[in-house]
């Protein structure tokens, strides 16, 4: 039907026919029908189209040739490629809708494909890397699927934060312009980059579904960018840096990570119901690190909002006896409370602030609770 | 690495406001996830969707789960048990905004039974509800099951509530018929409506994200449960002659006749045949889709008229698909996942054996002597089930037991 359509437009005047009431036909559109529909929208430009039917057409022979063997290996090879265009369609129907996320979803068919042949190189770190996507790092998760990770790309070099290691300056180049490249338009009307994540996840009780935003990914993306900034002095990426700034900026219904309604600026890690203060601590912390190599106002006045903002909850996040995963959670593991501490002396270091010394010293003085089991699956 | 700007900037913002208690969110309405659960009723009630003595009745609700929640949180003995458990409160009174925002708070009813979510897991994380294993059972909604999920909290769970009564996969007629009346009008008093092509029609919606192949966002709906609905309104007319019950079968059928496109069961592509999906029409799940053929093929038999065309259909779909469910050694849970558990492989066969017993197509009973023939394939490992299933696995295996 596509073909038709594309061939009945490059007789017309140019104008892609209109979007289509049938594309709103929640879980009932295949892969390919989307790709109709994005173009059919206008989202997509006939030979973006064309590229899309091509690599779905690909994993679906994949998908048959190994359904054909009659080897159950090969099956469940099969169905996890078949998953892969199933998510497709899961997170078109979530809304967020443009060829740059049209592009994210087909890495994840086509990644997925190359995963069940054995073309993707696993990494000592346990992280899969692919030649589709250079640079970016993909998780593998078990029954689920395979999907970028953008914290983890960011993380694997620079550390968990809030210091960074000193990796090698071709290797955090290389990444900065995978990710750079990886980032999708805010909304509709903002094109200030964001990293969305393609898994679901458990966040504190609360089942989160995909497509997901995480003040996690923005400040990993930002950490990068700042980085770079640093060791290179080139304004390309301190205008990359600086142009993630809307993403804090704007509220979680804008399709930003800040939560409207606290003292502050919150940065969130998962969902505004939620409440992770590793993150929002972080989140504060490189916004204040982009802020003080650039002294620019917009980021000086967002990192102080987003201190503000750590330093009003730190208390929720603290019983006495440990510290809490999430506002709406139980206790963390050790190596969470360790970066708790970390982030505490980070914030005294960046702001002179006796509170954040006290913090830190306080929870270094915790123990762990008793009966308390690490890596609780719970959360 | 230390800015002067920037500690300026904080030294204002600390003169200017001690930290203090943020404010709700805007009050236009407009929907977020951040919006408390009182705030967003009340956006519900300005709208029209709750009267004020409703939304007075939901505010007390709330207030006792907030309580709930200060006292779990409070004094805390050196576990997190407490955090737990006043995380499934907190995840009940999330619901409100996470259905605003997704333009799901629609109704009353469906207000109402989200109201039930927040009472019955405040009820349970305070330790005042009865339970049985994995199942609760809340006096506030008399005669319904809930089921308590690992890492989400307690849901009311329909298929649960009926199956336990009426057995599996036909009505196990040594269950009294007062019990089967009661669970029947508790059941309709708890539907909530949708309208198609076919007119309105009652569903039992689940208030819970689901992941499994796809994902299932809340409200999501499954033929599975309103085959077992269906299953029991016909039984109840089959004892009682009841029009009201006949009635009640009629407008639960509705959702067979409506697309799943239109809000119904129906999967789109009739290419086939007819097939009513578990969960969602790019999954074809077998034992839940099954299992409403056999309700199907009773409600035909039992009314006879254009459902006898429809089962038939249904029968069509079932005889064309089923062979992609069994690898020759073992079967599969859908057209995306792997081997079942043997539980379900005995599931399976039993389905297998209604729908022969249903239709004498030598077709089914071929098929569940195959299927009764295999052994677990070497290596068999309890797959990797979905929540709602693990939750349903040791039901399930004691209704076999019962029904065989």
């Amino acid at each position: 039907m596509l073909l038709l359509l594309l061939a009945l437009w490059g007789c017309s005047d140019g104008q892609a026919p209109g979007p289509s009431r049938e594309c709103d036909r929640r879980s009932t559109l295949a892969a390919e029908e989307i790709v109709e529909c994005l173009y059919g929208a206008a989202l997509l430009g006939a030979d973006d189209a064309a590229v899309a039917l091509d690599e779905l057409s690909a994993a679906r022979r994949i998908a048959d040739s190994l359904h054909g063997t009659g080897v159950y290996d090969d099956l469940l090879r099969a169905r996890f490629v078949l998953r892969s265009l199933q998510h497709l369609a899961d997170l078109y129907d979530e809304g967020a809708r443009d060829s740059a996320r049209l592009h994210r979803w087909l890495d994840h068919v086509a990644v997925s494909a190359d995963f069940v042949r054995g073309n993707l190189a696993q990494e000592p770190d346990g992280y899969w890397t692919t030649g589709r996507t250079p640079h970016i790092a993909w998780v593998h998760l078990p029954n689920v699927g395979i999907f970028a990770d953008p914290v983890g790309t960011v993380t694997r070099i620079l550390g968990p934060g809030p210091a960074s290691l000193q990796a090698p300056l071709d290797a955090l180049e290389d990444a900065g312009e995978a990710v750079w490249r990886y980032g999708v338009p805010m909304s509709a009307v903002s094109t200030a980059p964001v990293w969305e994540l393609h898994y679901p996840a458990i966040a504190c009780t609360i089942f989160l579904l995909p497509p997901r935003r995480s003040a996690a990914a923005q400040t990993a993306a930002l950490r990068l960018f700042t980085e770079l900034a640093r060791r290179t002095g080139a304004p390309q990426w301190v205008a990359r840096a600086e142009a993630l700034l809307p993403s804090f900026e704007a509220s979680w219904a804008e399709g930003g990570v800040r939560v409207p309604g606290r003292t502050g600026a919150w940065w969130e890690e998962a969902d505004p119901r939620v409440g992770y203060w590793r993150s929002a601590a972080a989140a504060a912390i490189a916004v204040a690190d982009l802020a003080a190599l650039t002294s620019g106002e917009r980021a000086l006045q967002l990192a102080a909002d987003g201190i503000l903002a750590a330093r009003t909850l730190a208390p929720s996040f603290d019983d006495g006896l440990w510290t809490r995963d999430c506002l709406a959670g139980g206790y963390q593991d050790r190596d969470n409370h360790a970066l708790y501490i970390r982030l505490a002396r980070a914030l005294h270091e960046r702001t002179g602030d006796d509170f954040w010394l006290d913090l830190a010293l306080r929870w270094e003085g915790f123990s762990p609770p008793p009966g308390f089991v690490m890596g609780d699956p719970r959360s | 690495m230390r800015s002067l700007p920037l500690l300026l900037l904080l030294a204002a913002a600390a003169c200017a406001s001690e930290p203090t208690a943020g404010t709700d969110a805007d009050s236009d309405c407009a929907p977020g996830l951040e919006r408390s659960a009182l705030a967003t009723l009340e956006c519900a009630a300005s709208a029209g969707l709750l009267t004020p003595s409703q939304l007075d009745q939901a505010a007390e609700v709330l207030l006792r789960a907030e309580a709930a929640i200060d006292s779990l949180e409070g004094p805390m003995g050196g576990a997190d048990d407490q955090y737990y458990r006043a995380s499934w409160i907190r995840s009940a009174l999330g619901n409100f905004a996470a259905f605003h925002v997704r333009g799901a708070l629609t109704d009353s009813a469906r207000i109402a039974r989200l109201v039930d979510v927040v009472a019955v897991n405040t009820g349970f994380a305070t330790g005042g509800l009865p339970v049985a294993g994995e199942r609760v059972f809340p006096s506030r909604t008399p005669h319904l099951t809930w089921v308590f999920y690992p890492s989400i909290g307690v849901y009311f769970q329909p298929v649960t509530t009926i199956e336990n009564a009426i057995g599996i996969p036909f009505p196990d007629p040594a269950v009294a018929t007062d019990t089967l009346l009661a669970i029947g009008n508790a059941l309709w008093q708890y539907a909530t409506w949708r309208s198609g092509a076919a007119g309105a029609f009652p569903v039992w919606e689940y208030d819970f994200n689901f992941l499994s192949d796809v994902q299932k966002r809340a409200p999501w709906i499954s033929s599975l449960a309103q085959g077992e609905a269906l299953k029991l309104y016909v039984e109840l007319y089959r004892r009682t002659g009841d029009a009201v019950q006949a009635e009640r079968a009629h407008q639960v059928f509705r959702s067979f006749r409506t697309f799943w496109s239109d809000g119904g069961i129906l999967v789109d592509d009739t290419t086939h045949g007819y097939w009513w999906d578990e969960y969602d029409p790019r999954m074809w799940t077998w034992n839940g889709s099954m299992a409403a053929l056999v309700a199907v093929g009773m409600y035909a038999e039992t009314f006879g008229g254009d459902a006898v065309g429809i089962a038939a259909r249904g029968q069509d779909a079932a005889r064309y698909w089923t062979p992609s469910f069994d690898t020759g050694e073992w079967t599969t849970y859908s057209l995306l996942a792997g081997y079942v558990t043997v539980a379900y492989q005995r599931w399976h066969t039993m389905l297998a054996g209604a729908l022969h017993d249903q239709t004498g197509d030598p077709f089914w009973s071929e098929t569940a002597s195959r299927w009764a023939a295999y052994e677990p394939p070497p290596g068999l490992l309890q797959p990797p089930m979905l929540p709602n299933e693990a939750a349903r696995l040791p039901h399930i295996e004691s209704l076999l037991d019962r029904a065989r």
